[in-house]
Order: C-alpha cells, then structure tokens, then sequence
C-alpha cells in the first residue's frame, strides 16, 4: 500500500516525460557495438566449445583424488557413508563414502569442508566375441571443500556437485559409448587443473555434457561457464550454450551434420554477449517445417548477434570436434572403501 | 530469521521521483580537519587479496562416533603344493561401533552396544587361467555364499552380494588379495594375506567415522 501511495505521489509530481505521447519522445539510444576488428569468431567460438568440452567431471575428481592421496590418520576423517553436515542433503542411507574435517597434516596441507562421493562400476563379456564387452560406471561428488597448502595457497576447491558416467560396448567390429556429465558449482586450484587445459586458473559453471561415439557420433553442451581469470581469445569471460552436434557417423537422412543446432553465446568483460545462433535450435524445431529461409539452411553458418544486433553470418566447422572428444577410462571411477589409507 | 526488506522497494521509488534539482549543490570548500585520517601507507588494490586462510590452524574436527570393520577368514588353496586350481573357505565380516572389540568372554567389557553386522560368508572358487592381472601368482573366480546374518546393516558399499561372482587374484609378493573391480579390468588390493602352506589368512580391517544416526 505504501509503495502504490509512493508511486501516485511520483506520478503526479513528476517531469513531464511521464505524461508526453510516444511519439514525442524520439528514438531510442543506439546500441554502441564494440569493436571487433582484432577478433578471429570462427576461433573463438571453437576455442568456446574445446573449453566447455573439458568442463567435466574429472576437473573436481581429480582434485579429489589428490585430497585423499594426502590423507593422514585423522586428517581429514574418513566416513564411511555421508559426512554428519546438517548442509549436506543427502541420505542417510547413502552407500558412499565422504571426509569432513577442519585440520592440518603434519606435512602442512590444511583441509576445510566435506566431500562425499560414490562410484559404482560394472562390466561383463569378453571384447573379442560378437556379442561383446559391455562397461558402465558412474561417479557423483558433492563437496564444500578447500584443501590449502603451508604458504595458504590453494590446492583445491569445489563447492558444488558432479557426477558423470560412461557406458561402453566394445565386440568384434564394433563400438559404441556414451559418456555425459554434469558439474554444478565452482572448480579450482592446480590439483584439479595442474596447470593445463585451456582453464587452469578454474570456473564457476553449470554445465551438461553429452557425447557418443564409435558407431555414432553426437556432441550436446548446455549450460553456462565462467572463468575465474582466463580469458578466450583474450576478451571473453563467459560462455553459454545450448549446442547439438550430429556427426556424419551414425547421423539419420534429414539430419544436418554441417552445423549445429542452437546457439553458443561469448560475454565479454563489459558484460556483452556475442551469439552465434543456427537455426532450427534443436532438433524438435528440425522435425517441423521451418519457415525462416535462409538462416535455417543447413550449411555450416550460423548468425552472430552482439547485444543482440544482427552482425552477419559466421561459418564454423565444428565436426573437427568429434576427434578430440576425451573421456575418463573405467579406472577413474574406482575409489572404493578398501582404497583408502 | 531475517525480516523481509519490505522497505526497499519504497525507497527505490523515492529515489527514482527525486527531481534533479532537489539535490543539495557540492560545497565549494572542504571542512579543515586537523587530524587527518587516512593512512599513512597508502591503499592499493592490488586484486589478488584472498580471505585469511583459517584451515590450517583451526583445531581439528574429531568425530563423534567410527565404526572398526574386521573382515577375516582363513582359505584353502588345492591341490597340495600347487599349482593351485581351486580355492574354498569363508569370510567372516565383523562392523564394531566406537571400536568396542569382543574380546571372546562374556565380561562387563562386552556389554556396549551389540555390532551391527555380522556376517558370515562362504567362498567356492576354480582358476582362472586367462586374466588381466599383471602380478598375480594365480586368479580365480569365485562364488559367494551367504552363510549367516544380515548384511543390511554393513557399512562397506563392496561387501559382497549372496551369489556374487568376483574374479580375485593372490599376489605372493605382497602378501595381498586383489579383487578385478566388479569385472572392469582394473585390480584393486582388497585384503592382506598371510600364507601357511596352503591355506591364506585373508583380512581386512580399517576404522572409519560414521555419522551418527539422529533418533527418529
């Protein structure tokens, strides 16, 4: 109520911009575009999707991994089942295993927070027969967890969750996996990045991948990621995306395999998104008759917005992505109880 | 609990109906202060400030409650001497809250809280002569049985199932048993081994902490 009254005493004491016709007003400020001349989109927008692709799973696992290998008697405490966090919201009855601890090592590593995980692994066949080898696994890990080393700098941090998982079939003349994976939260430190990869220094992202290949090949990325202070092509900070990619193995007779279907967006450090948008969206638009020629073609471009303004057509080739798609091997996702120190 | 801002939406209305020339002029002179107050180092953002780490001397959680869990059997290798074909024995998997052990008599001693698992298991196993095992001396594959008790309450995830079929390996060299993780290829060390001419000692124990469980 106080705020309608506040708003009638604005109305009726204010300029008279409020009460002048639309048409007087004149047009709206023009969007300033940036300059781009100095920026390579068809690398950018590739370096985008390298990036995402190793936005995975592995990234905090890996730092995980490193945690335990410091392990000492005590510190931090190992648990059998979830750590006794009220934050943390799972089961009581869960099957994993999880450390919670403030402490120091002796060797001067200083532990803070929980991870919990669990893994779950199986396989059966023979890989040299028709009927084949067939491997599942999957992962989950859900921490709020720095590990710090004697000068505080940090090893590792992940605050979030994520979970991944693979399912392979290896036969005689043929091969199929799948592996998808998703992290939600922020990921840092040299344990999980050692350096390498396009992100080292970490991001915050909520990312979902899903690739296939062997017999088929297809690419899903959807989500967004963050950079702590890595930059893409020394401008972008950020990207989002909502990408299918269906490769020529496997792909069905109205399948477009020269492009994508969705868009993949950069932001720069002024907080400006760059869109390469590629028309239908998704797969479900395809199905349908799509009058939108001829930014719908199938023809490996794609329309790039800043801030939303048109710019022209940008012509990626994104199948050079199947070849370098990687993905954990069985032995990554085995951390049991009778491995830990 | 924090009360809602229900007076923020107000005071953003205020602020977007102020008209411009209702705010006060700058002051054209700055009121002498005879003590000044700024540092006498000067303030830089150098943008690599991170929060005070506290981890490291913080005083170390204990946990409230740990578990001990003993998995312990005795298996017989055959034929005689070897080379081993088969395997057989049991496996008896003891969980212990807070590490009350029973020491066998019935003292004052045993009277805390009972175990929550105890299970007995049965093993039956024949070699297995192609295997991936890069150490083993010999690798079977084995059955297990449940023989006594309930696993329900175990707090191991890879306490086996009634029936389950694992491919293991014995490893002279260090004593161990390795277990082929669920058929993956990849061989984990699952027990210590002790040999006496045939037969192995195999065992498992670790002590863990454990949530405890709230009351209903």
């Amino acid at each position: 109520m106080i705020a309608l009254f506040l708003l009638w005493a604005c109305a009726t004491s204010s300029s008279t911009d409020a009460e002048a016709p639309p048409e007087d007003r004149g047009p709206a400020d023009v969007l300033e575009i940036p300059d781009v001349s100095g920026v390579d989109f068809v690398e950018a927008y590739l370096a985008a999707m390298r990036l995402n692709l190793e936005v995975t799973a592995s990234r905090p696992w890996g730092g995980h991994l490193a945690s335990i290998d410091d392990v000492e008697p005590g510190c931090p405490d190992l648990y059998v089942g979830p750590p006794p966090n009220d934050d943390v919201m799972i089961d009581d009855a869960s099957r994993g295993l999880s450390w919670y601890d403030t402490c120091s090592t002796t060797a001067g590593l200083a532990y803070d927070g929980f991870s919990y995980w669990e893994t779950d692994v199986s396989s059966a066949g023979q890989p040299d027969t028709v009927e084949g080898e067939t491997t599942s696994a999957t992962r989950m890990l859900v921490s709020d967890a720095a590990v710090r080393d004697t000068d505080t700098s940090l090893r590792w941090e992940f605050d979030g969750e994520a979970a991944d998982s693979i399912y392979q079939v290896e036969a005689t003349g043929y091969s199929h996996w799948v592996y998808s994976t998703l992290v939600t939260g922020t990921v840092s430190g040299p344990d999980s990045f050692d350096g390498s990869g396009t992100t080292p220094g970490g991001y915050r992202t909520d990312l979902y991948l899903y690739a296939t290949g062997g017999d088929v090949d297809e690419l899903e990325a959807r989500g967004n990621t963050y950079l702590f202070f890595d930059r893409l092509a020394d401008r972008f900070d950020s990207t989002a995306m909502d990408f299918t990619l269906i490769g020529q193995r496997g792909a069905g007779p109205t399948d477009c395999t020269l492009e994508p279907y969705g868009w993949i967006g950069l932001r720069d450090e002024n907080a400006y998104w760059y869109d390469l948008v590629f028309l239908p969206t998704d797969l479900l638009d395809a199905q349908e008759p799509y009058p939108n020629d001829p930014l719908s073609e199938c023809d490996g471009c794609g329309t790039l917005y800043i801030r939303g303004v048109e710019q022209g057509e940008i012509c990626v080739d994104f199948s050079v992505l199947f070849a370098e798609i990687t993905r954990p091997t069985v032995a990554e996702f085995v951390l049991p109880l009778h491995s830990l120190p | 609990m924090h009360p809602p801002l229900r007076s923020t939406p107000a005071l953003l209305v205020l602020l977007s109906c102020a008209e411009p020339e209702a705010v006060a002029p700058p002051a054209t002179t700055l009121p002498t202060d005879p003590t000044p107050t700024l540092p006498s180092i000067p303030l830089e953002d150098t943008g690599t400030w991170a929060p005070a780490d506290t981890g490291g001397t913080a005083t170390n959680l204990d946990p409230s409650a740990t578990v001990q869990i003993i998995q312990e059997g005795f298996w017989t290798l055959s034929p005689d001497n070897g080379p081993y074909e088969q395997i057989s024995g049991t496996l008896r998997i003891d969980e212990w809250p807070d590490g009350v052990i029973d020491t066998g008599t019935d003292t004052a001693v045993d009277t805390a809280e009972p175990p929550r698992c105890e299970v007995t298991f049965s093993i039956e196993g024949a070699d297995q002569p192609n295997h991936s095992c890069p150490d083993c001396d010999v690798v079977f594959n084995i059955t297990w049985t449940l023989v006594e008790g309930d696993p329900g309450p175990c707090r191991d995830p890879d306490l086996p199932l009634d029936g389950a079929e694992w491919r293991i390996g014995y490893v002279s060299a260090t004593n161990t048993i390795k277990f082929d993780y669920y058929h993956s290829g990849v061989w984990v060390d699952w027990y210590e081994t002790e040999q006496n001419n045939d037969t192995l000692h195999v065992i498992y124990d670790t002590t863990k902490a454990v949530a405890e469980e709230e009351d209903p």
